[in-house]
C-alpha cells in the first residue's frame, strides 16, 4: 500500500509499506479517505522530537470507512464511515474513565510522557500513521466516532486535531465573558481557538503571527485584530491595547518552531540543544496581565525548554496546558460545525493526493501559496488547489 | 459560517466538554476491562516502563535494528525524567538520518567519485616516486580537464 514516510530531516518519503494488518481483538482496519497534515507533523520533519524514525508512517489526522474489524470489535462494521482521534485510548483505564483520554496509560509502552499518538515519534508508542491508503486503529471501536450523514470528510477531518485543539485552547481560559484573548500563531489551531474564545465569550480577540496571509486570514476568518511582531514589538504592542495592563489570557498556538528569537532558534531548532524554540510561550508570560491565563496547546519536545518561569512565578499566571482528548468534544463540535459557528472545510486551503505529498509539506512548512491546511487524499479524488 | 456577533457566548461554562463534572467518572462505551493483550513485540523497548506491566496495546512500527537501534536501546534503559535519554535518542535519530543522506547524495557523488578515481589512475602511479604530493590534485584537474 502507499504510504507516506519520513525519510530524515526535512525530507518525506512516498513508500509501498505492506498492508496494515489485525494484530490485537479490538483492532479494526481504515481504508483512509482523506488525512490532514498537522503543524505538529513539522516538528517531525524538521528532526525536533526525539525517536522520529526512518520509515515510519505520518499523520495522525484521518477519517476513512472501515475495512476489516478484529473479534472483539463489536462497536463497528465494515463499512461506517469514521473520524479518528489522533490519540490511542482504551477507554477503561483511570484516566479514561475521568474523560482524559489524551492520559490514557495503555497504550504507550514507551512510558509516561503521553499516551500513543498515531504517526507521531516512536515516544508516543511506535504506532503508524495515516498518511496512507490504510491504517491499523487499536481500540477502533472505542475510540474511532462514526461521521454523521450530514457532515463531509473534510467537516470531520479537522474533529480529529486542530479543531478540538484549538477549542481546548480556548477552554483552558476559562472565560466568562468580556475578555481579552491574545492568540499566538495563526495556524489552524490558532485560527480554531480565536473562534472558540468568541464563542466563550471573549470581548476582544488580537492575532499575533509574522506571515502576512495568515494575518489577513485570521481577520476575515476568525474577527481577530491582527499584530504582527515583525513590525511592532508585540509585548509592548500588546500592553498598549489593554491599558498597558496585558491581555488577561494568552494562548500559544505555535509551540517548538516559534520565529522571533535568533538564539532561541539557533539554539534550539539547529542546535537542537533542548526542545525547541520557546519565544512564543515567552511572549505569553510576558503578555499577559497579572493573575491572568496562560494557555499552552504548541507542542514543545522534551528534554528541556529556555522558559521565563519566574516571570510567570511573579505574575501569579495559571499555565494550563494539555494535548486535547478529543473524544469528549467531538459532540460539541459537531453542534457548532452544524449551527454554522465553525466551519471546517474552509480552512483546507489545499486538496491534494498523497502521491504529492511531499510537494504539500513543502508548501505548508515554508507558508508559500496562502497554505493554511492541506487535506490529502489517498484515492486521489479532488487534485485541485484552492 | 455565522458572524461573530452571532456566536459570542453561545457557549457558557456549562456547555463545555472540559469543564468539571460535565461527564461522569465511567468508561467508555465498547471498553472492555481489563482490554485483552496483543501478542508480538513492541517496536519500543519493554523496559522503558521499569515497574510497569506492558501495556495491553503497543506499536510495531519500524523496529530497532542497526547501530541507531542499539543507541535507542540504551537510551531507553534511563527513565523519563534523565535528559541522556533524550540526548541519546537525539543521537540516534542523526545516527539513523545518515542512511537517508547517503542515498540522497549518491546520485551526484558515485560519479563524482568514479571521475576523481579515473583522475587520480592511482595503478598508474604504483611504483613513481612523487616528490611534492601537493601537486597531486593539481595535476590530477588538469588530466580531468585535457582528457591525458
Amino acid at each position: 500500500m502507499k504510504a507516506i514516510t519520513y525519510d530524515g530531516p526535512f525530507h518525506v518519503r512516498l513508500r509501498d509499506k505492506p498492508f496494515s494488518r489485525i494484530e490485537h481483538p479490538q483492532d479494526a482496519i481504515l481504508r483512509v479517505t482523506a488525512a490532514g497534515i498537522c503543524g505538529s507533523d513539522l516538528h517531525l520533519l524538521h528532526g525536533l522530537v526525539p525517536d522520529t524514525r526512518v520509515g515510519f508512517t505520518l499523520g495522525h489526522e484521518m477519517v476513512g470507512v472501515i475495512e476489516e474489524t478484529g473479534p472483539e470489535c463489536t462497536g463497528l462494521k465494515k463499512g461506517d464511515r469514521v473520524l479518528v482521534p489522533f490519540q490511542i485510548f482504551c477507554g477503561s483505564c483511570y484516566y479514561c474513565q475521568q474523560g482524559l483520554t489524551a492520559c490514557c496509560e495503555n497504550t504507550n509502552p514507551a512510558g509516561d510522557l503521553a499516551t500513543g499518538c498515531y504517526g507521531y515519534a516512536h515516544i508516543t508508542g511506535g504506532y503508524d500513521g495515516g498518511q496512507a491508503e490504510y491504517v491499523r486503529i487499536p481500540f477502533a471501536d472505542v475510540c474511532a466516532e462514526k461521521i454523521p450523514d450530514d457532515l463531509s470528510d473534510l467537516d470531520a477531518l479537522p474533529l480529529t486535531d486542530a479543531m478540538a485543539t484549538g477549542y481546548q485552547a480556548a477552554e483552558m481560559c476559562g472565560l466568562q465573558g468580556d475578555e481579552t484573548v491574545v492568540v499566538f500563531g495563526c495556524g489552524p489551531v490558532g485560527l480554531y481557538a480565536m473562534r472558540s474564545a468568541w464563542l466563550m465569550g471573549a470581548g476582544r480577540v488580537i492575532a499575533v503571527d509574522h506571515v502576512p496571509y495568515r494575518l489577513e486570514f485570521a481577520k476575515n476568518w476568525a474577527g481577530a485584530e491582527p499584530l504582527n511582531f515583525r513590525e511592532v514589538d508585540v509585548v509592548s504592542a500588546i500592553r498598549s491595547m489593554t491599558e498597558d495592563r496585558g491581555a488577561h489570557c494568552t494562548i500559544d498556538a505555535v509551540g517548538c518552531e516559534a520565529a522571533g528569537s535568533p538564539v532561541q532558534r539557533a539554539l534550539g531548532i539547529y542546535g537542537k540543544l533542548y526542545g525547541g524554540s520557546a519565544q512564543a510561550l515567552n511572549w505569553c508570560i510576558h503578555a499577559t496581565r497579572k493573575g491572568g491565563t496562560v494557555s499552552v496547546v504548541g507542542v514543545y519536545g522534551p528534554p528541556w525548554t529556555l522558559l521565563d518561569f519566574g516571570t510567570a512565578m511573579n505574575k501569579q499566571l495559571t499555565i494550563r496546558t494539555g494535548q486535547v482528548s478529543v473524544k469528549r468534544y467531538i459532540p460539541r463540535l459537531i453542534d457548532h460545525i452544524r449551527a454554522g459557528r465553525l466551519q471546517s472545510e474552509s480552512i483546507f486551503t489545499h486538496r491534494l493526493p498523497l502521491e504529492e505529498a511531499p510537494k504539500a509539506y513543502r508548501l505548508f512548512a515554508q507558508k508559500k501559496d496562502g497554505c493554511i491546511k492541506v487535506a490529502l487524499f489517498p484515492r486521489g479524488e479532488p487534485t485541485t488547489i484552492h | 459560517m455565522l458572524p461573530i456577533d452571532e456566536i459570542r457566548g453561545v457557549d457558557d461554562v456549562s456547555r463545555r466538554p472540559g469543564h468539571e463534572g460535565f461527564r461522569p467518572v465511567a468508561p467508555w462505551p465498547n471498553a472492555r476491562i481489563p482490554p485483552a493483550s496483543q501478542p508480538g513485540r513492541p517496536s519500543v523497548p519493554v523496559r522503558t516502563r521499569a515497574g510497569k506491566p506492558m501495556t495491553p496495546v503497543f506499536g510495531t512500527s519500524s523496529p530497532l535494528r542497526g547501530v541507531s537501534g542499539m543507541i535507542r536501546r540504551w537510551a531507553y534503559t534511563f527513565p523519563e525524567h534523565r535528559a541522556r535519554r533524550w540526548l541519546l535518542l537525539i543521537l540516534a535519530d542523526r545516527v539513523e538520518a545518515t542512511g537517508p543522506r547517503l542515498r540522497r547524495l549518491a546520485p551526484l557523488a558515485v560519479p563524482l567519485l568514479f571521475a576523481t578515481f579515473a583522475a587520480f589512475r592511482p595503478r598508474a602511479r604504483m611504483g613513481r616516486v612523487r616528490v611534492s604530493m601537493l601537486h597531486l590534485p593539481r595535476d590530477s584537474g588538469s588530466r580531468l580537464a585535457t582528457g591525458r
